[in-house]
């Protein structure tokens, strides 16, 4: 009995043994495949925006025949500086502000880009904080580099207010967008760079209230395709 | 030589009579309001027949996408397959590069005395429609005068929403109470010879409906079209 179960232990161990001898061989054996992998890089957009950009910027009424010169208000500072101050503006009547905004686009994204143009708040009074409806009174319409042949009564596209989550955007806070959803861009190219070039129109209501400032942050954002 | 001294004195009192009656006309009738309407016009793309899955795609073979994980493997498979064993995140979100700027827009408003003589309740009207169709907007927008002096007022469009898209393919029904039984198409300033067409006079404050109608030609693309209609108050 005692020699049987030496035995037994006995055989025990050579199993074990051997299990232990071909465990390695099997996890050595190999085999060579090939494994793809694919991922996607953003595009590097860049974009400078210059109000007022070219000579004789500013303000027209709206009139048919001969253009009067344009003025501006003292917030727009200079060539390619400051606000688009359409100046003192009677309530009723509509403005034409030329050479209003200019939007140089470069990119690394050969599917092009698109541009967003909204505004961040709605036309308001920075005395009392009142407001009119942006899409009523602030328009935009396209313009040339040097070149600008609108009148006051030149079709235009209203700007829309945003539905994007605005952060600042009181006067002396320029504002910030964040989108989940994109509204329909006011331009896309379907090349890497491009120029815009836009006019203004300004839709004064005609109960705005004299005496009083208003105005309203149009936000442009570009993304690539 | 008596005759053509009396025709040149009838020639003398005919211009002096025109140049008389020139100064009144213009007593009688100037101009004090003007307001415009941005119309724009949402052209959709045409849509699109439904096509149908062709026998060729039918009888191509399947595309079997398959993925593996080495998570689990022993350190030893891992060891061997290191190479291949990266981990990479199913996309969740897309990440979007975005450049944002912002423009300040600002204007000083002062008095104006004929500011609400002519106003509408509505600056601008967005239609959404399909190339080679006809879209009406019931009392799109109002024009209301606003004084009992004796006044005409005109209406007529600015120019043509393109040149394959003509501004007299949009029509007006302008009426105070009943809808008229038809609409007119506008007049357009830029193709007509600069002239707007009369839409009514009187010497009580009115408003008027407009109900438009755009006939969008089928040769249109998809896009996005403005015009302007214009209206203006004469007064005595």
């Amino acid at each position: 009995m005692k020699r049987y179960l030496l035995g037994a232990l006995g055989l025990a161990f050579a199993i074990l043994a051997a299990l232990a001898a071909f465990s390695p061989a099997i996890a050595q054996s190999s085999a060579t495949g090939s494994v793809s992998t694919k991922w996607h890089t953003t595009a590097l957009i860049d974009f400078t925006l210059t109000p007022n950009y070219y000579t004789g910027y500013g303000a027209v009424p709206a009139e048919f025949g001969t253009q009067p010169a344009p003025t501006h208000g003292p917030y727009a500072t200079g060539v390619g500086a400051g606000s688009v101050d359409f100046g003192t503006t009677l309530a009723g009547k509509t403005y034409l502000y030329k050479y209003a905004a200019h939007l140089h686009v470069t990119s690394n994204d050969a599917a092009g880009f698109f541009i967003y143009g909204e505004a961040a708040i709605n036309i308001t009074n920075s005395t009392d904080g009142t407001t009119y409806p942006v899409s009523q009174a602030l328009f935009y319409l396209p313009s040339g580099a040097t070149s600008d042949s609108n009148t006051g009564f030149s079709p235009g596209f209203p700007f829309q207010l945003t539905s994007g989550a605005v952060s600042g955007g009181t006067y002396s806070t320029p504002p910030t967008i964040a989108y989940t959803t994109y509204p329909p861009p006011i331009a896309s190219s379907n090349t890497d760079d491009g120029d815009y070039y836009y006019d203004y129109e300004f839709k004064v209501p005609s109960d705005a209230t004299a005496g009083n400032v208003y105005y309203v942050w149009i936000v442009y954002t570009v993304i690539g395709q | 030589m008596k005759y053509f001294k009396l025709s040149l004195a009838a020639v003398g009192l005919l211009i002096l009579s025109l140049v008389l009656l020139q100064p009144v006309k213009a007593g009688l009738s100037s101009q004090q309001a003007q307001i415009g309407v941005t119309i724009v016009v949402i052209v959709s793309p045409t849509p699109l027949a439904y096509n149908e899955r062709s026998t060729t795609t039918v009888a191509q073979a399947p595309v079997i996408t398959s993925s593996m994980s080495l998570d689990r493997a022993t350190p030893a498979l891992k060891h061997v397959f290191d190479a291949q064993s990266l981990q990479f995140e199913q996309t969740s979100s897309l990440v979007v590069a975005q450049v944002q700027h912002p423009l300040l827009v600002q204007a000083a408003v002062s008095p104006n005395p004929n500011a609400t003589l002519l106003t509408s309740n509505n600056t601008e009207v967005v239609i959404n429609a399909s190339p080679g169709t006809t879209l009406q907007v019931p009392c799109a927008f109002t024009v209301t005068v606003s004084t009992t002096t004796s006044w005409s007022l005109d209406e007529g469009l600015t120019n043509d929403f393109s040149s394959s898209f003509p501004g007299k393919d949009l029509a007006n029904n302008t009426y105070a109470s009943t809808p008229l039984p038809t609409s007119t198409p506008y007049l357009v300033y830029a193709d007509d010879g600069s002239a707007w067409s009369l839409l009514a006079s009187g010497s009580k404050i009115t408003t008027y409906c407009v109900t438009l109608t755009v006939t969008v030609p089928a040769s249109v693309t998809a896009g996005t079209y403005s015009s302007n209609a214009i209206y203006t108050l004469f007064m005595s």
